[in-house]
């Protein structure tokens, strides 16, 4: 690459392109909204010199040396960086790339999701559906001036099924997804989860406020892990900002808690053989049996705290990401968990969960679909209550079980996650 | 580049076509911790065809300008194969063909402004954090700047030349306890010019005194109270809590949600009133036109507590029989618009802060604006932290202040608004349908709500 060859003596630079296909077809209030083509490109330039870094970016076709320019003259102002781009490697072959979605068809994908919006219209008409699929391929390559020369590529497929009910003011939405990296045009499972969600949810019932054994469902323990990987990210210990500076090794949290960071699934969207600056990825324990045991590291945060880097770097600023996390699934059914209990919630659905300081523990949400148990059965639909957890005391004192039902999915990481039973949830919710 | 987009349009076999070419310099600054974190500058160019037929539309985007002719040709082939579905016909609101020029007056222009100067000011702000207490040990200060060259074509006429400019910002100070890691900030923006960004120490000042504080605050408990919400977190709830809920295309096509949503009905008392407008260019979210080349404007959608108007893309204008507000938003090239809130605000009122916690025996002053997210009839919004207020007197500080409520009730029961108003600006933005985050502020007095779930700590 000759950018990275005619580079000043000292400098360091890496280029980073992307090239993205994407058709979808998207229904919407019951009838086909939209049927959109995409054919996007990115450059990123990002140069190292004098213990200085700074990057540019350019969408413009054959803009990398115009980004290249305004790297080099931005990076006298430049952030710290006293790291090396990483070396030739070998990069391993992960299986991210299903070749029969070229031979979809938006004809086809018109057919899956008229298929996907009829099944809830057919169940009720009332319901107002949406149905997308979405089908796409990404050609990812990385080299840089130290000698690391990558590329790979994925493939992406989409189905996004579910609707809204209005009745007055009670508006009822259940929605399911599915992503991966190869074709599947059987989702009658998905159009049924979402139906019998639908059925349990046409009865309400009222709650009191108080405190519950709660059933969060695997895409809700998403936003009670999150406390967790923000304190394990590389970038905000080596900030000072995590709580967990200095607690690496300590036990911290219930021996059940261990939690695993994995780029090298096969056919997972979130996967990679590199990631974003080179580094090839693995799987990383991140809690052991309740003990923080590795941080997510960049080459930043790993050269200032003087560790290794562990493949997941990202793009942006936004410091080192996970890739798929898994947290290990438990022994007994999600049924059984329900029968287990006498008065208490299962929430499905939640909203501004993902919001709030995350380095003070604090989980909380709206229960948009949540579900009252009764005497082990769940007895009707809740509305306007709040949960209200500390996932740092929650994961070390609260723990009911992890179902051995488990969840994979891709928001935006990777997971693989059970039902999570947790003990003394604060409900809040109208007297 | 008028022509070359004018012939392409001339090759489009659909009901209604346009063309989008975006042409943007974006520059992102970030420190975090001790200092300069990431510097990063993005040139994007790229552009985007839809084509509307028979009721269904095609969308295609591009990023090279070669492209132009192919795009339009598979715009239109979509909104062909997308119409076998559909047995609907075209319905867009008329509007005048527009043939305009703009480029937003600048209060101090940021291209002006050297990017060594910038990052000098931002490390003064930077500084100022971390020099302020021993117990704060880091800063995050978030900068983002765009300047946007929009070029905008229809099938109808319209041709429009459009300059934006988005500044966003937030500086964040954080406080590290032994258990617990607290953070509090400001946020600034504007539509106009950098000078949102200069003479902010002695707010910061003030975020540094409550970071510190938090530490040792308790979180709030759980529970029904009376809150006061400050302009801030007013920004918000109006935001996500009733201003969703008025944007046309969640109406249009759902005959049970425009029941609900009657144009006519009252929603609220006679003290509330709330608009959008895409005219304040001192904050976050103006522009002239909209992505559909509409103008954009003041629109009222809550007077004296009844519902009297919504937001509208020129399809459920059209479909609905009402009037285009100019609310199609598109964040950049790579997505088709769809309709989105500008700067959306409450009138101020007529109480003071001092009558608003008057009354109160037991309830939450509720401040800052951290996020949201609403279903059309719940909403959830993160306050950051609070004072308790007891006895009509604002008592101790409170962390972890999360609000939840059914817009409907919630809104009947806004019960007093203040006689103040300030903007509400920050360097996220809204993330409806993915699009995100598209830059959008309020400007709101103080409000109290009546019974309002706040979750936190058991009691």
């Amino acid at each position: 690459m000759k950018i990275l060859q005619d580079l000043p003596d000292g400098m360091q630079a890496e280029l980073h392109r992307t090239e993205n296909e994407t058709k979808l077809v998207n229904f919407s209030n019951s009838e086909l909204e939209r049927v959109s083509d995409s054919q996007h490109q990115n450059a990123t330039v990002r140069v190292l010199g004098d213990a200085k870094v700074s990057s540019a970016q350019s969408s413009r076709p054959g803009g990398e040396d115009k980004a290249m320019k305004q790297a080099i003259s931005a990076l006298p102002y430049g952030s710290r960086a006293g790291y090396e781009l990483p070396p030739a490697a070998e990069v391993p072959e992960i299986e991210l790339v299903d070749r029969s979605l070229d031979d979809v068809s938006v004809r086809q994908m018109l057919q899956i999701a008229d298929d996907l919006n009829s099944s809830l219209v057919s169940y009720n008409p009332r319901i107002k559906a949406a149905a997308s699929v979405g089908c796409g391929k990404s050609t990812i390559h990385l080299t840089n001036s130290n000698g690391f020369d990558g590329s790979y590529q994925k493939t992406n497929w989409e189905v996004f099924v579910g609707g809204r009910l209005i009745d007055g003011d009670d508006m009822l939405s259940i929605y399911e997804s599915r992503v991966s990296s190869s074709f599947c045009s059987d989702y009658g499972d998905l159009t049924e989860e979402v139906i019998d969600r639908f059925d349990k949810a046409s009865r309400i019932v009222p709650l009191e406020p108080g405190a519950y054994p709660v059933i969060f469902a695997p895409t809700q323990v998403v936003f009670l892990m999150r406390p967790l990987t923000a304190c394990l990210s590389g970038d905000m210990v080596a900030k000072g900002v995590s709580p967990w500076k200095d607690k690496l090794g300590e036990k911290l949290l219930d021996d059940r808690v261990t939690l695993i960071d994995d780029g090298t699934l096969p056919m997972q969207p979130s996967s990679a053989p590199f990631d974003r600056e080179g580094v090839l990825t693995g799987r990383n324990v991140l809690i052991d049996e309740g003990v923080p045991s590795q941080l997510l590291l960049d080459l930043q945060s790993a050269e200032q705290l003087g560790m290794q880097p562990t493949g997941n770097g990202s793009a942006g600023g936004r410091g080192p990401m996970p890739h798929h996390l898994i947290l290990p699934p438990g022994d007994r059914a999600l049924e059984d968990m329900v029968s287990d209990i006498d008065r208490g919630v299962i929430v499905y659905g939640s909203m501004g969960a993902w919001a709030g300081n995350p380095f003070s523990g604090s989980v909380s949400g709206t229960i948009s679909l949540g579900f009252k148990i009764e005497d082990g059965e769940i007895t009707g639909r809740i509305k306007n209550c709040m949960f209200s957890v500390n996932a740092f005391e929650a994961f070390s004192e609260s723990i009911i079980e992890f179902t051995s039902d488990t969840e994979t999915k891709s928001m935006q990481v990777g997971f693989t996650f059970p039902y999570v039973v947790l003990d003394d949830v604060v409900i809040s919710t109208n007297r | 580049m008028r022509d070359i987009i004018q012939r392409a349009l001339q090759k489009a076999n659909v009901d209604y076509c346009e063309v989008r070419l975006e042409d943007s310099e974006r520059l992102n600054i970030l420190f975090r911790g001790q200092g300069l974190d990431d510097v990063t500058q993005k040139v994007q160019f790229g552009g985007n065809v839809r084509a509307l037929h028979e009721g269904a539309w095609g969308f295609a985007s591009f990023n090279d300008p070669e492209d132009l002719d192919e795009a339009v040709s598979t715009a239109c082939r979509q909104a062909h194969a997308a119409g076998q579905y559909l047995s609907g016909e075209s319905k867009l609101a008329d509007v005048s063909a527009v043939q305009d020029e703009f480029v937003p007056n600048m209060s101090l222009n940021p291209r002006e402004i050297s990017l060594p100067e910038k990052i000098r000011i931002l490390t003064a702000y930077n500084d100022l954090i971390l020099d302020y207490d021993d117990r704060i040990t880091a800063a995050t200060i978030r900068y983002l700047e765009q300047y946007t060259r929009l070029k905008f074509a229809n099938t109808q006429g319209t041709y429009i030349a459009q300059d934006k400019i988005d500044i966003g910002s937030s500086l964040s100070a954080q406080a590290r306890g032994q258990q617990i890691t607290v953070s509090h900030g400001i946020g600034k923006g504007s539509s106009r010019g950098f000078d949102c960004m200069l003479g902010v120490e002695d707010e910061l000042r003030e975020a540094c005194g409550i970071t510190v504080d938090l530490l040792d605050a308790p979180p709030v408990q759980a529970g029904e109270y009376p809150v006061v919400c400050d302009p801030a977190l007013a920004g918000l709830f109006v935001h996500e809590a009733f201003g969703h809920l008025s944007e046309g295309d969640n109406v249009y096509k759902n005959p049970d949600l425009a029941e609900t949503m009657k144009l006519g009905r009252r929603l609220g008392r006679d003290i509330l009133t709330i608009y959008d407008t895409g005219e304040y260019f001192d904050d976050r979210g103006a522009l002239k036109y909209d992505d559909e080349g509409v103008p954009t404007g003041r629109t009222n959608l809550i007077e004296e507590g009844i519902l009297v108007g919504r937001l509208h893309t020129r399809e459920t204008a059209g479909l609905m029989g009402e009037e285009p507000t100019g609310s199609a938003r598109a964040i950049n090239y790579t997505h088709p618009p769809i309709c989105r809130m500008r700067s959306t605000c409450i009138e101020p009122g007529e109480s003071s802060f001092s009558d608003m916690i008057a009354d109160i025996d037991l309830g939450v002053y509720a401040i800052g604006s951290g996020g949201g997210q609403t279903n059309g009839e719940m909403f959830t919004f993160n306050a950051g932290y609070g004072y308790m207020i007891r006895d009509g007197e604002i008592a101790e500080l409170v962390r972890d202040v999360k609000l939840m409520g059914n817009v409907f009730t919630t809104l009947k029961n806004i019960d007093m608004v203040g006689d103040d108003a300030e903007s509400r600006n920050g360097a996220g933005g809204c993330g409806k349908g993915g699009q995100s985050p598209l830059p959008t502020s309020g400007i709101c007095p103080h409000i109290r709500i009546q019974d309002v779930i706040v979750g936190g700590a058991r009691q």
